[in-house]
């Protein structure tokens, strides 16, 4: 039986950074579902100046992106740093992820959810799965475009954020860490 | 000329198709393309190693699977996925996959969304 609510597709950080290098963050519109982007994920992004930050603000405003709230980044942003340590950001892009999953599956009636991450993300990642929600990988969506005939090569997007990550050559190995 | 031996080894069928596609396009063989990026990792592994940094093994483990994201930023000492992802390409290192079993019924889910 044909399933018609609504699908919305939430990108994590690191397919959003991927397709950043293969110049291809528009292919997420290729199956017409409306994307969202959770805020914790956003500022992951974006926080600090990368090869992609920019890009990846300039996309999410071009396409007037909704952003998802959620209590765990209001709480990240109220907890100040404490002296020079950083606030404590470990895990808590899953958070806010496992809070919308919770959030959508509570709406009645709750949209499909199809979350999209990279390959290892889903084999680490224990999200409590709703059943409304989908866990992707991004060579998982890439292939289906492709099979949908939405994209030309999956391969080529991958390999083409490999090469341009490969030119990227401002970062280095850092030393060894940590330091003896 | 170095000494050569046969091994017996498996390779995705896909690899081996678009190792064979770059091996005609670059008029060499896929043996002569193992061996250069077999040659690649074994040398950047011993050269890091003998200068004390773990860090291309760090990278490695995270690509075999065996080290997660996480652990694998902590130990590098690095603070995001992109510099991970950075530091994945310039290492020539591919991301950790899941099988390609895994990635198809995640492929079939999305057709059954689409229909």
């Amino acid at each position: 039986m044909r399933d018609d609510r609504t699908i919305i597709l939430l990108p994590d950080a690191g397919p959003l950074i991927t397709l950043a290098y293969a110049h291809a963050l528009d292919v997420v519109f290729k199956p017409g579902w409306p994307v969202h982007i959770v805020d914790m994920v956003l500022y992951e992004l974006t926080r600090h100046q990368t090869p992609t930050s920019k890009a990846i603000a300039e996309w999410v405003e071009r396409n007037s992106i909704p952003v998802v709230p959620t209590k765990t980044f209001k709480h990240f942003q109220r907890v100040p740093a404490a002296g020079n340590e950083p606030r404590r950001k470990a895990n808590l892009g899953e958070l806010a992820i496992q809070e919308t999953m919770n959030e959508f599956a509570l709406n009645d009636p709750s949209p499909i959810c199809v979350f999209l991450f990279e390959d290892h993300k889903i084999a680490r990642a224990s999200f409590l799965l709703p059943d409304n929600c989908r866990k992707v990988s991004t060579r998982a969506f890439l292939i289906f475009l492709e099979q949908q005939g939405w994209l030309a090569s999956a391969a080529d997007v991958e390999r083409q954020a490999i090469q341009n990550g490969r030119n990227f050559s401002q970062l280095r190995f850092p030393p060894s860490f940590p330091p003896s | 000329m170095a000494d050569t031996v046969n091994f017996t080894g498996a390779v995705e069928r896909e690899l081996l198709k678009r190792a064979k596609i770059i091996a005609a396009k670059s008029d060499t063989s896929v043996n002569a393309l193992f061996n250069a990026e077999l040659r690649y990792l074994v040398e950047t592994f011993e050269a890091a190693e003998a200068s004390g940094n773990q860090n291309f093994k760090t990278l490695l483990d995270f690509s075999l699977g065996r080290v997660d994201d996480q652990q694998a930023m902590a130990t590098l000492g690095i603070d995001g996925p992109e510099d991970l992802f950075l530091l994945m390409t310039q290492a020539h290192l591919p991301m950790p996959r899941l099988p390609d079993s895994t990635t198809q019924s995640m492929v079939d889910s999305l057709r059954s969304l689409a229909k």
